[in-house]
Order: C-alpha cells, then structure tokens, then sequence
C-alpha cells in the first residue's frame, strides 16, 4: 500500500484540528455560560425565598397585631407591663373602694412577686409572667361589703389579671344581738388572699432594615 | 449539479467523458498513440478535471482482454482474496493488470469438497494503459478504478430480464484506423460475465447490408460453438442473443436472421436509443452506443472494488475520499458542537429568562414585604417582639379564665343557711385550688417538664386540661340551743342532705358534729339546759364544690 500524500492531507487535518478547537471553545464556553446563569438562578431563587419567608413572616406579623394589639393595649394601659404602677394602682383603687364602701379598716400585705409559668401555654424567650399575692385584712360591717369590696377591684383591674386565692370570715360579735348596741363597730374580719398577674417583655434590639 | 469523470480507453482512441444528470457528453477525444499521450498530459492541467475534487472513472475496452475460469475450494474472507491472487500470479505471471471475482451464483460445486468458480481476467497488453494512468497520476487525478467495459454491463442485465444463458451483442466505436465500428460479444451465465470478445468490423461491411448481417450471424454462430466447446454453454441449453441496434440497421438484422432459423438460438431486439433512455441516459453522443450505459454506470456506480486499478494507482483517490472524511469529520465536529452549544445557550437564555422573571417576583415582592413592614412599623410604633404581644394577649386570656370569685360560693351557702337560721355560722374559709386533671397537680407553678408536655399534649388533643375546685370550711353552732344534742345533730344532719344533693356540691365531709356519735371516738355529753351556753353544738362542715372544668379546646383563645 503506497503511504498517504500528507501535503494533500495537511490542510484538511489543519481544519479538523481548527474545527475540533473552536467547537470544543464552543462547547466550554457555552457550559461556562450555562453554568453562570444556573448558579445565578438559584442565587435568585434563594433571594426571593427568603423575600417570601420575611413576607410571608410580615404577614403574620400584621395578622398578629391585627387580632392581639387592641387586646394588649388595652392590658398596656391598665398597667399589665408595669408591675410597679399597677401596685400602686391597685392599692389606690382599694383605698378608694375603702371610702366608699365605708370599711371601718383595711391593711394589706404583699409578697415578692415569683416567676410564673402557665401550663401548657408556649411563649417565646423574652416573655414571662409574674405573679404577686396581697394579703388584704378587713373589718367588715356585713359580709356583702367583702363581695362589694372584690367585685370593685375586679371590675377596675385589667380582666383577667386579677383573682382571689382564700378567704377567711371570721364573726367577731357574739350571736346574742350584742352588737346592735355598738353600732359602727366591724362585726366581721376578713383575711383575703388576692393574685395579681403582671408580665414583664423583653425589648428587643433594634432591626436592621 | 453533480458532474462525474469518465475516462475511455480503447485499442483505437482514448476519450474523456462528463456525466451530468442524466446525460453523457464527450469532452475531448485523443488517438490512442504517443502523440496522443503527450497532447492529453497538455491538456489535463487545463482541462474541467479537477484533480482535488473529482474522482475519474477508467473504462478500458481493448481486445486484449482474457478470461480464464478456475475452481477453488469454497473459502471466504481473506482466504479467498489470497488464492485468487495465488491463481492471478499463477495464470498471468507477468500481467500488470488482472482481476479474479468469484460470482455467487455461478460455478458453486457439491462433491467431495465444496468449490467455486472464480473468474480470472486480465488486461493482457498493459502498455496500453501505462502511458496514460502516469500522465492522470502526474496531475495528482483521483483515479477510482480501471473498470472493463463489458464487466459492466452485467449492471443492467437484469433490467433486460436476460436468460440464464445469454449473448450480449453490441456495436462499439472504432477499433482500428480502418474499422470504423467494432461488434462486441459477451456471454453472460444467470447474469454474470463469462466470456467477451470484440471484433473489428470491416469498413466494407457496415451496417445495414446483408453481407454484414450474414457476418453478425456468422459470429454469433462461432462464438455459441466456442461456448460448447469449453462447456461455457451446455449442449441442452438455448442461447438466447440480445441484439442491440439502432433503427435500419436493427431492421436488417432482424430480418436477417429471421431468415436464418437455428433451433437453439433466439433473438431479442432492442433499439439502443430506446434502452439507453430507459436506463435514464437521455444526453449522449451519436450515434448511440450501449457502451455510453456502461460508462454512465461506471461514473455514477462504480464497482468498489476498483477492479483493474492497482492501490499505487488508486492513491489519490484514497486521499481523496480521506480528504472527504476528514472534512466530513470537521463538518460533524463543528456542526456537533454548534449542536450541543446552542443547546446550551438556549439553556442558557431559558435559565435567564427565568432568573428575570424570579427577579421580577423578588421586586413586587419586596415591594409589598416593605409595605408590609411600614404598616407593621407605624401600628406597633415600638420594639416590642410582636409575639410578645400574642404571648401577653394569650396569657391574659387563659388567666381570665382561670379567676373564681368566692360569691357564688358564698351565695349558695348562703341559701341553705336560710332554711335553718339557728345554725349559726362563727368562721368560714374558702379557697379555690387548681389542679390538674387525672394528676393530682394542685400547684400549677410547679410542673415537671415531663407534666408539662403531658399537658401540651392534652391541649393539643383539645381536651380540658385543669380544673378548679373551691372548698369551703363552715364553722358554727346552734344557737339558741336548747341541750338537745340530738335534735342539733338533726338539724346539721338535715343541712347535710340537702347539701349533699346539691349538684353543684361534689363533696360534705362532717368534721364535728353537735353529737359526736363517730364509734371510734369517746362521747362526752351534758342533758339539760347549760348555763353559759356555750360550745355546747358546735358543727364543722368541709364542702368541695363540683369541679369548674375549663372548656374544652383551646384554653389560650383570645376572648
């Protein structure tokens, strides 16, 4: 077999050679160029996922405050967040129902407050409940003044925040009508155990925007 | 539009064909003759031969060709190739130019060993074809192959529905200086080419006469002698002549040999014009020969195997279909990858597109999230975590619904305490405790986190998860009493039942009684009215209210 005329061939080979270069540029190039708008793609999948979780998330948020802030501020500006003013509150609001009621005495006593955790109801970190015992000792003209006395504290302390634990009543006038003799005089002491609920929130740190 | 090289090589005249579509035109005619080599190695740089591109096709058509039959035994591949090459040596030692095939279908033997007959050939004068391969391969043209004419014509035998045992017989050009015209004789056995010879007609004898009609039969009759002679044509067959011819001069021999009936021989006519424009030659020179076909097919389907053609001759023409390939690899190369990369860029554009649009989605919804955000930032107006504010709304919810008063209590003792006014009350206590169900808990503030996740659960379920129950302690006497213990006794004991069927009292325990009648304990009594009247019927009763179940479902609610 008589060996092959390269000088024939040389051109040929040189644009097989060329031809396979280029497309192989091609191709890569192409692949690169895939690769880019792939990896940009996800870029901006990632970015508009996570635009839609923090809508998504704003959302709630605006779904939250629309059904739960009237509620809490009303409980803000019956001093729910401010344990503090809210015993001061309250103590007044005895003070006052005192007068009006006509009791012939009433002292008072309060305990530390002590963190308190609600069965059951998941909270986030931040938020905790307090609750403070008052311990209310009366002298009372009729048992009714007592009920008078807690319905009052109820009706003016923010709903819910508010309850009695114990009661005790004791007679202090003998049963022999005794009593009608000392008008004025308390026919009754009372020593009432009362719960006050307050919370306190964690502030959070400014947000970047 | 395609156009194919032929080149015709006789004893007489060598001349250079284009095959275009369906027409065959002669492009230049040189005397087969020294002088004629070195006009045609002139003209061939100039001539519409491209060497590069345009692969010729040799048909030689010489007298001077033999054939030989020999039988090998039934091998394939390169086994044959190489016994026909030994027969090839062995039968024309010195011929430059042979070639041995092997038919399929002819010459295939049953006996002791399986054989074939192979047919040998060759071009026994090859300096009638030196002078003129060097003069192509100096101009570097791609020779395809050096085909024998008569070879050929086994292409379009079966386009005649040609007998087993059958004579071609065709007019050719000029053979010699003083023979205008030639008559070619070819033998074909089921359709493959036996034995051809060529026979230079007399210038006297031209067609059309009947002393050229009578000469025609003559040969034919010496030819079909020869073919029984060797055992080419068995005594038991017809042969069966294919005449070809143009108008008059068909005419005449028609008429000729109807005139001269021989038993075992038959005649076919046909009109060269006629059969070359069935075969779908419709251009040709003139007058018309069957060898115009021959030349055609060899152009349009050459044999592969080159037949004559030696590999240093066919050199160019490997480079060229090398040529080919390389540039048709180039071709695929390139069109593969404008293939693929489009593919890819399209991919490209389409993964674009869709990051735009994403884009375009991020942007609306960014716009609506800052929106949001604005509204959220101008209601709330503070730092505070908003589930903060769900937690304190939630836990005031749940508390509210926790707070008992003691006035229902207080009220309902205060409503039996009517029907029996000298039971006389000195102290009560009530209380209200919390407490889980099922667990005894009654200290809400200190549940184990296993309890409290009981609890979870029990929320989760929607079932009630606490209970508050009040209690109160009655402590009194009776008063006035009149030292009957046991009408006193009767009288809390009746207080008792009816207590007791309130249903919404669960429990009275007696703790003291004005008659202590308990067996376990010692009784100790005064009968008669005392003077001081005191602690003479004291009573303690312990009652627990029915149990204040907080609704089912989601304790948390906002109210």
């Amino acid at each position: 077999m008589p060996p092959l005329e390269w000088p024939l061939l040389r051109w040929p080979v040189v644009l097989l050679l060329g031809t396979v270069l280029l497309g192989s540029a091609l191709l890569l190039y192409s692949q690169v160029v895939l690769q880019q708008r792939t990896a940009a793609k996800a870029t901006a999948e990632q970015a508009l996922t996570d635009i839609q979780q923090r809508y998504e998330e704003s959302q709630n948020t605006l779904k939250i405050i629309q059904d739960f802030y009237p509620h809490f501020e009303q409980l803000q500006a019956g001093y729910a967040l401010n344990s503090e003013k809210r015993l001061m509150n309250l103590l007044e609001q005895l003070q006052n129902l005192r007068e009006e009621l006509m009791l012939p005495g009433l002292s008072y006593e309060t305990q530390a407050q002590q963190a308190y955790v609600i069965p059951g109801l998941k909270t986030t970190a931040g938020f905790q409940v307090y609750l403070s015992e008052l311990t209310l000792r009366l002298s009372l003209l009729h048992d009714d003044d007592l009920m008078n006395l807690l319905k009052g504290v109820q009706q003016r302390q923010p709903a819910g925040l508010f309850g009695v634990k114990r009661c005790e009543i004791t007679r202090t006038q003998p049963f022999d009508h005794s009593w009608r003799q000392r008008p004025g005089q308390a026919n009754l002491e009372a020593v009432c155990v009362l719960q006050w609920y307050s919370f306190k929130l964690e502030l959070k740190e400014a947000e970047t925007p | 539009m395609k156009t194919q090289t032929v080149f015709y090589l006789s004893d007489y005249q060598a001349i250079v064909y284009q095959v275009v579509n369906q027409g065959l035109f002669e492009v230049r005619c040189f005397p087969n003759t020294t002088e004629g080599v070195a006009e045609f190695a002139q003209w061939l740089p100039s001539s519409p031969i491209r060497a590069y591109f345009m692969p010729l096709a040799l048909v030689v058509d010489t007298r001077l060709e033999e054939y030989q039959f020999s039988d090998i035994p039934h091998v394939r591949g390169r086994d044959r190739r190489d016994l026909l090459q030994l027969r090839l040596r062995r039968l024309f030692a010195n011929a430059d130019y042979s070639y041995a095939r092997v038919p399929s279908r002819v010459g295939y033997h049953t006996g002791q060993r399986n054989e074939d007959r192979a047919l040998l050939s060759s071009l026994t004068n090859p300096d009638l074809l030196r002078p003129w391969i060097a003069a192509l391969l100096q101009q570097k043209v791609s020779i395809r192959g050096v085909y024998s004419l008569p070879l050929l014509s086994e292409a379009f035998l079966k386009d005649l529905e040609a007998p087993d045992y059958c004579l071609l017989l065709s007019y050719t050009g000029q053979l010699t200086s003083d023979s205008p015209r030639s008559l070619r004789q070819s033998f074909f056995v089921q359709r493959y080419l036996s034995l051809s010879r060529l026979l230079a007609l007399p210038a006297e004898h031209g067609p059309g006469q009947d002393a050229h009609s009578f000469l025609v039969f003559n040969e034919i009759l010496k030819t079909r002698q020869y073919l029984r002679g060797i055992n080419l044509l068995p005594h038991t067959q017809p042969l069966s002549v294919l005449v070809f011819g143009n108008g008059e001069q068909l005419e005449q021999l028609r008429q000729y040999f109807s005139k001269q009936p021989v038993h075992d021989l038959s005649y076919h006519y046909h009109e060269i014009s006629h059969f070359l424009h069935q075969q779908g030659l419709n251009r040709f020179p003139n007058p018309p020969y069957l060898g115009f076909l021959n030349l055609s097919l060899a152009a349009k389907h050459p044999p592969a195997d080159g037949q004559y053609a030696r590999p240093a001759e066919t050199r160019y023409y490997r480079n060229l279909r090398l040529r080919r390939w390389i540039l048709a690899s180039a071709a695929g190369v390139l069109l593969l990858s404008l293939l693929s990369s489009g593919h890819y860029f399209w991919q490209a554009w389409q993964t674009e597109q869709a990051r735009l649009a994403l884009e375009t989605t991020q942007v609306a919804t960014v716009t609506s999230y800052q929106a949001a955000r604005e509204q959220q930032r101008k209601t709330l107006g503070s730092d505070i975590d908003v589930l903060h504010i769900k937690n304190t709304v939630d836990a005031a919810a749940y508390l509210s619904k926790q707070q008992i008063f003691p006035d229902r209590a207080l009220a309902l003792v205060s409503h039996y305490l009517t029907d029996y006014p000298l039971l006389a009350l000195k102290e009560l206590r009530w209380q209200v405790e919390r407490r889980a169900k099922h667990t005894g808990l009654n200290n809400d503030s200190t549940l184990s986190a296993l309890q409290q996740r009981l609890l979870e659960k029990r929320q989760a379920a929607g079932g009630s998860l606490l209970e508050s129950v009040q209690s109160l302690q009655l402590r009194g006497e009776i008063w006035p009493f009149d030292g009957n213990a046991s009408k006193a006794l009767e009288r809390v004991r009746n207080l008792v039942s009816a207590l007791r069927r309130d249903p919404a009292i669960h429990q009275v325990d007696e703790i003291e009684l004005p008659l202590n009648i308990n067996p376990d304990k010692a009784l100790r009594g005064q009968i008669g009215v005392h003077q001081n009247n005191q602690n003479l019927a004291p009573f303690h009763l312990d009652l627990a209210l029915e149990p204040d179940a907080e609704p089912a479902g989601n304790p948390y609610a906002t109210p």
